[in-house]
């Protein structure tokens, strides 16, 4: 099938979804164009495609890869009892444990860390009333938290059913995610939302974007540009037929690593009857463009070859249309946000991220670039601070801060803060307890969301979660596992759930992202957390 | 029979196992053969290269010829392990001394380390080359320039070393027990009391010390080299008591519980998940044991409490240790004593060292019932009364014994053997090794058979003469035409090459030389470069991370650069593998690599470096730093030198020339097809085993394609039918050779290895 043939086909299909008359069709059309079997077996378990509604929207998972200590970016304040008094975290933190203010606490010795930003968490928007901390160096993320475009989750993990207590932990019909405590499966587990197997090879966020998008594309173009990645292969993003497409986080230029025999190679329209003697370039291109054209119909056995073979070929046709579609017809490149972008890792990535929504969502974007739904990942490293954890996240959050400043700042520029939700996924988070220099593995942890669709106003914003109590409680009927390691009281699927939920996830069709959703009760009426705006 | 038939008949019956089910053989290439010494030849070629495949950094055709002759002589698993044992005899190439001979060499020549000046507020450089002095000198503070060294270091010792077996199992290790060079501190140079110019600037008295902070990887890394051949437990010794390690996994300075303060668990944990038993209680083939629940985890979060007990008290081991004032911090020496030791610092060079009052006192009750009682009990036994007691300090001798004590259960652990052995063999030779495989290379690592339990000599010798580690490479011998066919098993005996390997492979096939030349005032003198202006040949090539997602020390994480059971989205995922497998998956770790970033970048790169040479220089960087103390940004310096200096690496395809273009006439005439034809053999046989995929298919609009190797030489054909009367020159030789070793380099089955 050559590009245009596939786009004439995008197109009619889209038009079909709209209609409402995909299901079986679809399939039929898609199982004969079908070239190998995972496919089959893709759009077997695939439910019936779903038709965004209500225009452009896209997800941006921010991955603090490594488990950031998520107990000093959301922590208590306050001063009377049983209110997450700020006391009980400074004892039982110790040395891992921020200050609160100068004249509570007095000034640091040595370097000045700063003091907590208060945050209150208003009873009028359905809070509890009480203040919490946010890191000192959060202090964007408190604007946006006051103007109701932020907020957190708080004590929020993987589970498999829920747990309220020692006793459910310890109680052996309870099932509980595999390897808690290990970076790898815990990563896997936020990922995948199947935290019972370490055998998962898709994510909740690629399942989802197998059912926006169009199955019939699925081998060639579409999905290119539905799930675009800023850090290599991504788990999250990774469904049956949605495979991530790796962007490089460079600030000018394609962002696409450059496409194979930049100098030389054509994309192929009818390969075997192409003048051989016309091809560009000199004899090792003319050859080596010869056996590229021949390279991805030819047959391979040995599935490691296949898929060594299927990776080569599909990053250089997937860069070549990158290419052309983020050159447009003229061959301009995008113009680049109008906001300053930091020039760190997450800003670089995030600017990546920006120049792709500017395309995507554009009404008059060059098809097939142009999506509906897009869905990002973008990751910063080097978390695991078991040691000097308050000088590290002293020198890291602001990175964190600056970045989500600019792609807010961004967002509204472009007038799209409402198309745009960015939540955070980590690993777990830390024990509530000291090391003597930084904290250890831990399991509940405060992710953040941030964007429009926040369920809040300005000046009138709350935490969501249940905010654990500080004084830990090993005994049978508290959720301390030691040490301060605490038992999520929140599950990941419902924070998802609500993520998907905006995203256009039909409440009842939860389970085919996130399996297990059906074990855990809503904590928000008729969604599952409620900190975004749907309907 | 003559010598010559037996060991023909011996190297046929090795390919001729008996197939497990579900296996089917893949026919690849064959090549045409005249006599029945054709068939030996080829024959123990193919043998030879798939074994140095797996047990070098790549081979030469030279390298392969002789290992060939050997196997025809000797036999070919006699031949081979004589071959270890040779390579297991050579002294190690070690990279710490190494990479502070290249900095002795830069510095000699003026163009780096040497600075007036004491305050990092007062840098000034002047340079010294030819005795000189006021010319703008080379700053080697940035970080860039430092971590090269050790780059240069490897890349030297992986491509110029003799003792290849030794790197390579160096290099599986280093991936197994993985630190990388992004953390606090590993990139720190450090200078001594009043510096001077002049070349005692690097001896440690005056100026950049001897062994400064930012050599410490090499010499971590030096463990694995210096004892790719030994024990197990030595190496896990030597690892756990090295302050590289110390300071990754941030046990260096833990201290016993005290005042709700807790040990760090970090090493506790990933000594049992990564470096010992892994998560899962193992057989020795590498299945998991299950119980009602299913899997049964080796350790759980209170054994990890258990373990970080044991990793308590441990500091750097430089100055001497003062029981009456000692104190361990944890961010400072041993006892601080810096200026005692007259090497300079040597934070990374000695092993950490224990602080004995800052080691738990308490019982600690590790894994398998093993108890190390408390300090409060002076039976030595332990019992139920010293569960929370805590007795009197340790002695540094006590304490050490304490962790000696913990690593030696976990290697004595029965899921060590098989968690070690899949992790040595996924390094070495395949992905997925058998169970069948597995159990016989864990029979050798729990007992050499001189009740020696992890002697890595006996176990990767056990890995490369394993039949499994020959058999998915066949032969097939063909009567009129007299053919030679060479098929393989494929998708469950292959792995995908690490792309460092795939280029080392390049560049030691192509027999290339590498030369360090400096400039003159930020010129480089053209060609014959003076001798003045060349420091030595020399591989001192620099990280190709950007490249490949892949480089030695740019691990991101202790999980390496990739995890063992990753399983790239596609055909992998939905392979059910056959039973004699270790599980009901099929793993492809270095497919984690493999995105649509680096895939083109990587095939650029070829393309680019097939031009047949490759230059990288190093922009260093000179002049005060006015702007900023904070020197590791580059952004911060101010006047940017010109580079100072640069490697020229050139691969050498001259072989290949000459088999296009040989006497009998030019390129072009009725003798191309057998030119052409000898060159695809070539390649075929010395770079892919053999094993070049030919199989066709049909493109989408329904047109036959041939298969990969008819494609590649329909593709030379159809260049060398446009010759010219009279035919090509040398430039239009090289391309087209260019054009074939491009194709080859992206060849899956040169990039997969059976």
């Amino acid at each position: 099938m050559s590009r245009s043939n596939s786009q004439a086909n995008l197109e009619a299909r889209r038009n079909l979804l709209k209609l409402g008359t995909c299901g079986a069709m679809t399939n039929a059309t898609f199982l004969s164009t079908l070239m190998h079997l995972k496919m089959t077996s893709a759009v077997m378990a695939d439910g019936p495609s779903i038709a965004p509604t209500g225009g452009y929207k896209a997800l941006v998972c921010l991955f603090f890869n490594g488990a950031i200590d998520s107990f000093n970016v959301l922590t208590p304040f306050g001063t009377t009892q049983g209110d997450a008094r700020y006391s009980e975290y400074a004892s039982t933190r110790s040395g891992a444990a921020l200050k609160r203010s100068l004249a509570w606490d007095g000034a640091w010795t040595g370097t000045d860390y700063g003091y907590l930003n208060p945050i209150v968490d208003s009873s009028a928007a359905g809070g509890t009333g009480r203040t919490f901390g946010l890191h000192p160096r959060f202090t964007y993320l408190k604007e946006m938290y006051d103007a109701g475009h932020a907020t957190m989750v708080a004590n929020c993990g993987s589970l498999v059913v829920p747990l309220a207590n020692n006793n459910d932990y310890n109680n052996n019909f309870k099932v509980k995610p595999i390897g808690l405590f290990s970076h790898p499966d815990l990563q896997k587990h936020w990922q995948t939302a199947v935290p019972t197997s370490r055998n998962q090879v898709k994510g909740w966020g690629g399942k989802m974007m197998d059912l926006f998008t169009d199955p019939a594309l699925a081998a060639s173009q579409s999905n290119v540009y539905s799930a675009i990645s800023t850090a290599g292969q991504s788990l999250l993003l990774t469904g049956n037929r949605i495979n991530p497409y790796s962007i490089s986080n460079v600030t000018t230029g394609v962002p696409n690593g450059g496409a194979v025999l930049s100098a030389g190679f054509t994309a192929p329209t009818d390969p075997q009857n192409a003048p051989y003697g016309n091809l560009p370039g000199n004899a090792y291109d003319r050859i080596y463009t010869k056996v590229q054209r021949d390279f991805a119909s030819q047959t391979y056995t040995d599935i490691l070859e296949k898929t060594s073979r299927d990776s080569s070929v599909g990053a250089r046709d997937a860069a070549a249309a990158f290419q052309t579609a983020f050159l447009g017809t003229n061959g301009d490149l995008p113009p680049a946000p109008s906001v300053q972008f930091p020039t760190t890792g997450l800003g670089t990535s995030l600017n990546a991220v920006a120049r792709a929504i500017s395309i995507a969502s554009n009404p008059s974007a060059a098809a097939p670039l142009k999506q509906d739904r897009q869905i990002f990942l973008v990751q910063v490293g080097g978390w695991d601070h078991h040691a000097s954890v308050i000088a590290n996240q002293d020198n890291m959050i602001p990175l964190i801060d600056n970045g989500l400043k600019a792609f807010y700042d961004f967002l509204i520029s472009k007038n799209m803060l409402d198309k745009v939700t960015l939540f955070s996924i980590s690993d777990f988070g830390r024990t509530f307890s000291f090391n003597g220099s930084g904290t250890d593995h831990g399991w509940g942890g405060n992710p953040i969301v941030m964007g429009g669709a926040v369920n809040a106003t300005a000046g009138n914003n709350r935490i969501w979660g249940t905010y654990p109590n500080i004084v830990l409680n090993t005994s049978g009927t508290g959720i301390d596992r030691g040490r301060g390691v605490l038992i999520p009281q929140t599950s990941s699927d419902l924070y998802h759930a609500d993520i998907c939920r905006w995203f256009g996830m039909p409440a009842n069709r939860l389970n085919e992202v996130l399996p297990n959703i059906g074990n855990f009760p809503y904590q928000g009426g008729s969604k599952p957390i409620g900190f975004l705006n749907y309907t | 029979m003559s010598k010559r038939f037996l060991s023909v008949a011996r190297a046929l019956t090795l390919f001729c196992g008996v197939l497990s089910s579900g296996q089917t053989l893949l026919r690849a290439a064959d090549f045409a053969v005249a006599t029945r010494d054709d068939v030996l030849v080829l024959t123990s070629k193919i043998q030879a290269t798939q074994f140095l495949t797996h047990a070098t950094f790549g081979a030469t055709q030279v390298d392969i010829d002789a290992l060939a002759l050997q196997m025809r002589q000797q036999g070919t698993i006699a031949a081979a392990s004589a071959w270890i044992d040779a390579q297991t005899a050579l002294p190690a190439s070690l990279h710490n001394p190494l990479e502070r001979t290249f900095i002795t060499q830069d510095y000699q020549f003026g163009s780096l380390w040497d600075r007036t000046g004491t305050s990092s507020a007062n840098y000034t450089y002047v340079a010294t080359v030819n005795g000189g002095t006021g010319t703008p000198g080379i700053d080697a503070r940035n970080a860039f320039n430092r971590t090269r060294y050790r780059q240069h270091a490897w890349w030297h010792n992986v491509l110029a070393g003799e003792d290849q077996l030794r790197q390579r199992v160096a290099w599986a290790l280093a991936q197994i027990l993985a630190v990388g060079e992004n953390a606090v501190n590993f990139n720190e140079e450090e200078y001594e009391g009043t510096v001077t110019n002049g070349p005692t600037a690097i001896a440690g008295t005056n100026g950049l010390r001897a062994h400064s902070r930012f050599n410490g990887l090499t010499n971590y890394y030096d463990i694995f080299v210096a004892n790719a051949f030994g024990k197990y437990r030595t190496v896990v010794g030597k690892v756990t008591y090295h302050g590289i390690m110390g300071d990754w996994l941030s046990f260096r300075g833990n201290k016993r519980a005290a005042g709700g303060v807790f040990p760090d668990e970090n090493y506790a944990r990933e000594v049992m998940q990564l470096f010992t038993i892994g998560l899962n209680d193992l057989f020795d083939n590498g299945t998991a044991r299950t119980n009602a629940q299913g899997v049964i985890p080796t350790y759980d979060a209170d054994d990890i409490r258990e373990y970080a007990q044991v990793f308590t008290g441990l500091g750097y081991g430089y100055g001497s240790y003062a029981p009456a004032n000692g104190s361990l911090n944890p961010n400072s020496p041993y006892t601080g004593g810096v200026s005692t030791d007259p090497n300079g610092s040597v934070k990374f060079q000695v092993p950490m060292r224990m602080a004995p009052d800052k080691h738990d006192r308490g019982p600690k009750y590790l894994l398998n019932g093993l108890v190390l009682p408390s300090t409060s009990n002076t039976t030595g036994s332990p019992t139920n009364t010293d569960v929370n007691s805590e007795g009197p300090t340790h002695t540094e001798e006590t304490a050490n014994v304490e962790i000696d004590a913990a690593l030696d259960g976990l290697v004595a652990h029965r899921s060590c053997p098989p968690f070690i052995v899949n992790r040595l063999i996924q390094r070495l030779v395949k992905s997925n090794p058998s169970k069948a495989y597995m159990a016989r290379v864990v029979n050798i690592f729990k007992n050499n058979g001189q009740n020696v339990r992890g002697d890595l000599k006996a176990v990767v010798k056990a890995i490369l003469l394993d039949p499994e580690a020959w058999q998915p490479i066949r032969v097939v011998y063909q009567r009129s035409p007299a053919r030679f066919i060479v098929t393989t098993m494929g998708t469950e005996d292959s792995r995908l090459q690490e792309p460092v390997l795939t280029y080392t492979r390049f560049v030691r096939f192509f027999k290339s030389t590498a030369q360090y030349q400096k400039a003159d005032a930020g010129v480089y003198p053209a060609a014959p470069v003076p001798a003045g202006n060349i420091i030595g040949t020399q591989f001192r090539l620099n990280s190709l991370d950007s490249t490949f997602d892949q480089s030695p020390y740019t691990q991101p994480s202790v999980f390496n650069f990739y995890v063992a059971d990753y399983q790239p989205a596609g055909d992998v995922v939905n392979y059910v593998p056959s039973s004699r497998l270790q599980e009901s998956s099929l793993f492809a770790p270095e497919f984690q690599l493999i995105n649509a970033i680096t895939s083109n970048t990587t095939n650029n790169f070829y393309r680019s470096i097939s031009a047949g040479s490759r230059t990288e220089t190093y922009l260093n960087f000179t002049g005060a730093q006015a702007t900023s103390t904070n020197y590791e940004n580059t952004a911060n310096v101010t006047n940017v030198a010109t580079e100072s200096t640069r490697t020229v690496i050139t691969y050498n395809f001259s072989y290949e020339r000459s088999l296009l273009s040989d006497s009998t006439g030019p390129l072009g005439d009725a003798g191309s097809t057998a030119r052409i034809n000898a060159l695809m053999e070539h390649l075929d046989m010395y770079l892919c085993g053999g094993t070049l995929s030919d199989s066709p298919g049909v493109d989408s609009f329904g047109n036959p394609v041939p298969g990969y190797r008819t494609s590649l030489k329909n593709a030379i054909t159809a260049e060398v039918a446009t010759a010219a009367p009279g035919g090509f020159t040398a430039a239009e030789i090289n391309n087209i050779v260019r054009g074939a070793v491009m194709a080859i380099m992206t060849a899956p089955s040169f990039l997969v290895t059976e």
